[in-house]
């Protein structure tokens, strides 16, 4: 390290602790300026020695003392100043003495101290720390993004195995989507990883379920949207170039756990499975529809318009019955929008496009005029920020527009108002 | 510009198969696995008792005891204390309905307990110099005696199983640790979040002592990761009671997922499910799943194994369960060292005996995958009070 850099870190140091007043243990200060341990520690040790020159009483530093105890026993303690004689008297010998943390308050507060490098989910490392004792084969590289594009769907050895047969169908589907999570977020793929870093978007049911934790993807679990089986995973796999082929063949109760996570994307997850385009399936997807629908309506809670719609509806002053059409008639418009084209439309995007929302209206089997939303892939722009601003504009403008379509089919019941728009 | 370190590395073997095989068939009586028990134990009994007694004594069925008079004979059977304080159900459905209060009991001997041998067609009682206290329901033996009628045997002398041989033990160039964690109770980790914070900066190096640290080869962590004392659940009428998770045992399920994320990126880590982790409850457990551990599990340094485990580093061999095998043997007979209790299970070759009568296992009908058949040379049982080591020397 030459000594500029190190003038630097140093004055880094000074800042954190005279201005900042903040706890600098040696892997907090590692972390930040992301630099080894052993450097942390010279630095710390340095800073430590010249500040006790200048200004013996300002600094509050804590110890680690390691070696063999009196009783023959491994001892690790971290100690303040006051009783560092005292133990190092339990050691046998003369212990291995660290500076662990300095801090400018006298007051010392172990707890504290243990909260500045506190695993939690927002200080979420990758690695270990550089100068770390450890194997450089443990890294799974989560973040590297082109390299890992090309290797990643390659090495399923890489990803850890387990000892449990009967779920070794749905370990190499979490491992195949965790591995995933060093492709780009501009894919958007159904089972694109998350970040551990919590994005915009929120793509895919095993990215949510992997990255966000458990928690939220547990309780996400009970309002699953999609009974999911082959289907799903086939669309997953020629969109995310999966070789694995054996994780097609899980159960469908294990991908409807996987693949429940609350987004608006996860909402045309459902809508894959027209590509299977058989008869016998329309009645299971009209069931599934019904099922979709109901799952629908309550992950719709979040983006929201057409919930507040609904709502607003409901509060209004207007006739029970129209509401009750109109809420039909929303739900029945609901369905087209949701089945069709997005499902192949995804499974189809190139990568230079990107989907844009399209309003078609047609004549339903009731002699309702619909208005339906459908999806058609434009020549994206560059920039990738621009493409959910712009669908989330699409959105809106939809907004107003299934509006005017219900009030349309409100007017054809008491006379037919389709030729104003 | 880093000087990193290169931990240790073994060559490492999972052998724990067997423990993970079990189909979900749960109509098998629990006969099953006492008749396999006593199959296997059977012929290793038999070597036993030729090296111990030779050819003097004849080895009968206990059936045929009555048909014909022998002075003095060798039975092989199971073994059954009969024990007054032993939990039935019908003292918990007593309990439940609130007829007779029952006492609460941690420890179930008594002085009125009664040894049994059993085998598939009978069974005697046994009078004479074997003493019942440190032996518990499900050890198979051979005893020597005479019948005195009206079902009773008196013993003079008697043999178990024995340790199994033993593959000779690896040398080593150099020392190479294991660590072994366990009850880190997660549910409470508040309490000792510095300590952990310790661990894991030691295990970094980062504390100094390279020397040790860097020849950690691995950290087993033997249960009880989320509580180490299971959830306070209502007495019903229904015996099949669900406990609703509550929101402490999830926080600790994801706190301890970023605990291991932080030591698979050190080292390789086992992680055993215990008596109260998010497992089954019978044993052999399966190991706790991944989806639980969405930070550490893409890690290869984690591995979920099952309980009771088995492993090899570099022909090493490890074995050892989360306590529960331990834990009853102590509450069951007048064993109150745990390494007694360890010291026995070899004696006895027999990792947990009072399953399935006091300790729940799956009902196996055809194998009993808790004999020990592969001697170890390490056994190891998990959340007891502290720690402690022996080395014992079998006989054979």
């Amino acid at each position: 390290m030459d000594s500029a850099t190190e003038e630097i870190y140093f004055q880094k140091l000074q800042e954190f602790i005279q201005d900042d007043d903040k706890i600098v243990t040696v892997s907090s200060f590692a972390s930040d300026l992301g630099i080894s341990l052993q450097n942390s520690r010279k630095l710390i040790n340095k800073y430590v020695e010249d500040q006790r020159k200048l200004k013996p009483d300002e600094l509050a530093v804590t110890y680690v003392l390691t070696g063999i105890l009196k009783d023959k026993r491994k001892g690790v303690f971290i100690v303040k100043e006051d009783n560092f004689e005292e133990k190092q008297g339990l050691f046998e010998n003369v212990p291995h003495t660290v500076v662990y943390s300095v801090q400018k308050c006298k007051h010392v507060d172990f707890n504290v101290i243990a909260l500045v490098d506190m695993f939690n989910s927002t200080k979420v490392r990758e690695r270990a720390l550089d100068g770390s004792i450890g194997k450089s084969s443990f890294f799974l590289p989560k973040s590297r993004k082109s390299e890992e594009e090309s290797k990643s769907v390659e090495k399923p050895s890489e990803l850890p195995t387990t000892e449990n047969k009967t779920s070794g169908g749905i370990a190499s589907l979490f491992k195949a989507a965790a591995a995933k999570s060093n492709r780009k977020d501009s894919e958007k793929t159904l089972t694109s990883v998350k970040s551990n870093k919590p994005t915009g978007k929120q793509n895919g049911g095993l990215v949510g379920f992997l990255t966000n934790g458990s928690l939220n993807s547990s309780k996400a679990v009970s309002n699953s949207e999609i009974k999911k089986g082959n289907a799903e995973i086939k669309t997953e796999k020629s969109s995310n170039n999966f070789g694995n082929e054996d994780s097609i063949t899980v159960n469908d109760d294990d991908i409807t756990h996987i693949m429940d996570v609350d987004s608006p994307d996860e909402e045309h997850i459902g809508h894959e499975k027209h590509e299977v385009k058989k008869k016998p399936m329309e009645k299971k997807k009209q069931d599934k529809k019904k099922t979709n629908k109901r799952q629908r309506d309550k992950s719709e809670e979040t983006p929201v318009k057409r919930r507040k719609r609904i709502v607003e509806r409901i509060d209004s002053d207007s006739d029970d019955l129209f509401e009750k059409e109109e809420d039909i008639i929303d739900k029945s418009d609901d369905e087209p929008e949701r089945v069709p084209s997005p499902i192949l439309e995804r499974q189809l995007a190139p990568k230079n496009k990107r989907r844009k929302a399209v309003t078609k209206n047609y004549e339903d089997e009731e002699g309702f005029i619909v208005t339906q939303t459908e999806y058609v892939y434009e020549t994206a722009s560059e920039d990738e920020n621009v493409e959910p601003k712009s669908e989330k504009q699409e959105k809106k403008e939809e907004k107003p527009k299934p509006k005017v379509a219900e009030k349309k089919k409100v007017a054809k019941k008491s006379g037919y108002f389709d030729e104003l728009f | 510009m880093s000087e990193t370190i290169e931990r240790v590395s073994v060559n490492y073997k999972n052998l724990s198969q067997k423990f993970s095989e079990q189909t979900s068939d749960y109509n098998k009586q629990y006969c099953g696995i006492y008749l396999a028990r006593l199959k296997e134990m059977e012929t290793l009994l038999r070597k036993r008792i030729e090296i111990k007694w030779g050819d003097r004594h004849p080895i009968i069925k206990l059936h045929k005891l009555a048909e014909e008079q022998y002075d003095k004979c060798v039975v092989i059977a199971m073994l059954f204390k009969d024990q007054k304080l032993k939990p039935s159900i019908l003292k918990q459905l007593a309990e439940a309905t609130k007829l007779t209060p029952q006492p609460i009991l941690h420890h179930f001997t008594d002085d009125s307990d009664q040894l049994f041998i059993e085998d598939e067609l009978q069974r005697y009682q046994l009078l004479g110099t074997l003493n019942g206290k440190n032996l518990v329901t499900g050890i198979a033996c051979a005893l020597l005696g005479t019948d005195m009628g009206k079902g009773k045997f008196m013993v003079e002398d008697y043999v178990f199983a024995g340790y199994r041989p033993q593959v000779e033990i690896p040398l080593f160039s150099e020392d190479i640790f294991v660590i072994f964690l366990s009850g880190l109770d997660f549910v409470n980790h508040q309490n000792f979040i510095p300590n952990l914070e310790l661990c894991i900066h030691w295990l970094s190096g980062m504390l100094g002592d390279d020397e040790t640290v860097s020849r950690i080869a691995r950290i087993i962590i033997a249960g009880n990761s989320m509580r180490t004392k299971a959830e306070k659940q209502k007495l019903t009428m229904m015996m099949t009671s669900r406990i609703v998770e509550s929101q402490d045992s999830i926080e600790s399920v994801k706190t301890f997922d970023y605990f291991l994320l932080q030591l698979c990126q050190l080292v390789d880590v086992d992680v055993m499910p215990g008596e109260n982790d998010p497992s089954n409850h019978i044993l052999p457990q399966k190991p706790m799943h991944y989806c639980m551990f969405p930070q550490s599990a893409v890690y290869k340094s984690l591995n979920q194994v099952p309980n009771p485990y088995f492993c090899s580093l570099d022909e090493l061999k490890i074995f050892g369960t989360s306590g529960q095998p331990v834990r009853d043997i102590m509450r069951f007979s007048e064993v109150t060292d745990p390494l007694d209790a360890l010291e026995y299970c070899l004696k006895w070759n027999h990792l947990a005996p009072s399953a399935p009568d006091t300790l729940g296992c799956f009902p196996y009908y055809d194998k009993d995958p808790f004999i020990i058949d592969d001697c170890p040379h390490v056994l190891f049982a998990g959340n007891q009070t502290e720690f402690s080591t022996r080395i014992v020397t079998g006989q054979f």
